[in-house]
């Protein structure tokens, strides 16, 4: 008699393809984190608490704490514009459009900020048409917010759109037999349905902005204290083989990014709650 | 509230969904579009609500023009098929809707709003539910808040797009029922969509039947079944057969068998010569082979018992497929079997021209 096993999967393999899975995890992710851990540590406290708070270090993460945040308004409300375009309306060339949203991920960010700098320097495009009205976008904080927008304006897009298709026609006009006028089907209807996922692409865009490290250098001008980002301090003092210090650096955009990922998580839950079905 | 339509025409792209066509429901009808899909109803009754537009043509609601106001000024209450309800807010929420979307000078008070919202939940049967997610609800409960809902703005006319599609076959049937009496409690005008016949007959007071667009036929539940029209309608009502005859006179021949007028009604226009019948299968009786009385003889291949029912199916002479349905103790003392040859007497013909329709 041969014994029927119960547990047996569509797909076989179970148990190798998922201890391959977790050991990737376990080498890409979980031990660098655990490497930089240690490396922290050696520090001991009060020197970690010495260089994190350094007033250099402290300038880092004001210039990158204000540049990701200006960045992220940015994106937050164009990115939902260019979602509800590529949504709602039918025009030649809108594939494309939506193809280039997601150039940002695909190019490497020194080509971004190689580019950014050649438009914004005073001698570009841009530039030269900005500085004489006394804005300053390269080698300024302004450049930091442009390099890192750049770089992030696929999240808010990438998250609200499926949402935004998600909505059915009839919900809409729903509404609007009711008597809602168009704000109100925006504001009661649409927007509600859609905000869990704008804050979420928001967050990750934050995130995002927060560590990027590209496209930013060679637009910011790295002046410490005025336009030097925090990924910028953890180089530089990788540079002078300085481990522990840039791991402890290192260790505080890490905190920021485990915040930011429970926020995100945390919103994901809370938008389903009405679709819990018990 | 009545609703007058007229000469109303709609065209999506080169295919037109609703042309030239006229209808005039009266206040307090509850009324059904019927047709099969593609005939142009559910366009119909997008355009009653204001959800469509006519590309010519009127529309009258109690006697004013209506035709160019948007679905929200035309005070009409829509339920869709797949519900349509609002995921994101409680049972309750989603009734209140339509009251909390009032322009603040209309706007009944909240507590008002409240009182209102639970009595429909009441009467759809819903308020222990109030506090939840359409998602919680199964589909029979969300298709009654979708109606609440629907209720709530106090609606001149009530619109039903195929109200029980998506629901399995005992719920429709309660549906159906319900639906009734409401209709009886609350007499607002209602007109609902649906392909199916049994839905159309069993629920309304007078039956719309569309086709291509057009209206087919026009008529109340019993004289649509009793009476079709149409080819047309004798293929939608089903269970009917299609036969070749010759017309003769003022009756036909089948075959070679002469029918006299007795039991043929030939439809006005038809000349002399080849011509369609159709006969129903309930107007299908069986006899032996040899009976003087059958009309055509035939093959049985299957037989389906249905409540007191028997339906049968025979292929007759030239390979065509024939259904009969008769009452099963009729039947008893034939003792059918599989592959029998029986006759067919045929109680009435309906004639129509050849090949139109």
């Amino acid at each position: 008699m041969t014994r029927i096993d119960r547990r047996r999967r569509v797909l076989p393999g179970f148990g190798l393809s998922l201890g391959v899975a977790l050991t990737y995890v376990a080498i890409i992710i979980i031990l660098p984190l655990i490497a930089m851990g240690i490396q922290t540590t050696s520090l001991g406290w009060d020197a970690f608490w010495r260089i994190i708070t350094s007033d250099r270090a402290v300038a880092t993460y004001r210039v990158t704490l204000s540049a990701a945040g200006l960045a992220t308004l940015f994106n937050a409300g164009f990115g939902l514009l260019m979602a509800w375009v590529l949504v709602r309306y039918r025009f030649p060339g809108r594939r494309l459009l939506d193809a280039l949203v997601d150039l940002p991920f695909a190019l490497p960010t020194a080509v971004a900020g190689i580019t950014l700098v050649t438009l914004f320097g005073p001698n570009g495009w841009y530039g030269s048409l900005l500085e004489p009205l006394g804005i300053k976008v390269a080698y300024a904080p302004l450049g930091i917010a442009v390099a890192m927008a750049f770089t992030s304006i696929p999240f808010v897009i990438r998250t609200v759109q499926p949402v935004l298709e998600d909505i059915a026609p009839d919900i809409e006009e729903a509404a609007r037999s009711l008597g809602a006028r168009p704000w109100q089907i925006f504001g009661y209807v649409i927007w509600p349905l859609i905000l869990p996922a704008f804050l979420a692409g928001s967050t990750l865009a934050f995130a995002r902005s927060l560590g990027e490290f590209g496209a930013v250098i060679f637009i910011a001008g790295n002046l410490p204290f005025q336009t030097e980002v925090t990924s910028l301090l953890i180089y530089i003092r990788l540079d002078e083989f300085d481990y522990p210090a840039a791991a402890a650096l290192a260790s505080v955009l890490l905190v920021a990014a485990f915040v930011l990922l429970l926020v995100t998580n945390s919103i994901q839950i809370w938008a389903m709650r009405h679709a819990r079905t018990d | 509230m009545s609703i007058r339509i007229e000469n109303v025409t709609r065209v999506f792209g080169d295919f037109p969904a609703v042309r030239n066509l006229t209808l005039e429901i009266e206040a307090g009808e509850l009324l059904a579009l019927l047709g099969p899909s593609g005939s142009g109803k559910t366009t119909l009754l997008r355009m009653i609500a204001g959800l469509d537009f006519p590309d010519s043509g009127r529309i009258l609601l109690d006697g004013e023009d209506a035709t160019g106001l948007g679905a929200g000024e035309r005070r009409i209450g829509f339920v869709f098929q797949h519900y349509a309800l609002f995921r994101h807010m409680t049972v309750r929420d989603n009734v209140d809707f339509g009251l909390r979307v009032m322009p603040r000078a209309a706007r009944p008070s909240r507590a008002e709003r409240q009182a209102w919202v639970m009595e429909l939940l009441e009467r759809v049967g819903l308020a222990h539910l109030a506090g939840r997610f359409p998602a919680q609800l199964s589909g029979g409960q969300r298709q009654r808040v979708a109606l609440a809902r629907a209720l709530a703005i106090r609606p001149r006319v009530l619109l039903l797009d195929e109200p029980f599609g998506a629901l399995d076959a005992a719920v429709r049937k309660d549906l159906r029922r319900w639906l009734r009496n409401l209709h009886v409690e609350v007499p607002v005008t209602t007109v609902f969509v649906t392909h199916d016949q049994e839905e159309a007959l069993d629920v309304a007071n007078r039956v719309v039947v569309m086709n291509a667009g057009r209206i087919e036929q026009v008529g109340e539940p019993r004289e649509v079944d009793a009476a079709p029209a149409s080819p047309f309608m004798y293929r939608f009502l089903g269970h009917a057969n299609r036969l070749s005859v010759e017309v003769v006179g003022d009756g036909v021949r089948l075959g070679n068998r002469l029918i006299d007028a007795a039991r043929v009604d030939i439809a006005p226009g038809v000349p002399e010569g080849p011509a369609e019948a159709y006969v129903r299968a309930h107007e299908v009786v069986l006899v032996p082979p040899s009976d003087p009385r059958a009309d055509m003889t035939a093959r049985l291949v299957h037989s389906m018992a249905r409540g007191g029912l028997l339906r049968l199916e025979f292929v007759g002479a030239d390979g065509e497929l024939f259904e009969a349905e008769i009452p099963r103790e009729d039947c008893e003392d034939l003792a059918l079997a599989r592959d029998e040859i029986v006759g067919l007497h045929l109680r009435r013909m309906h004639i129509f021209p050849k090949g139109h329709g």
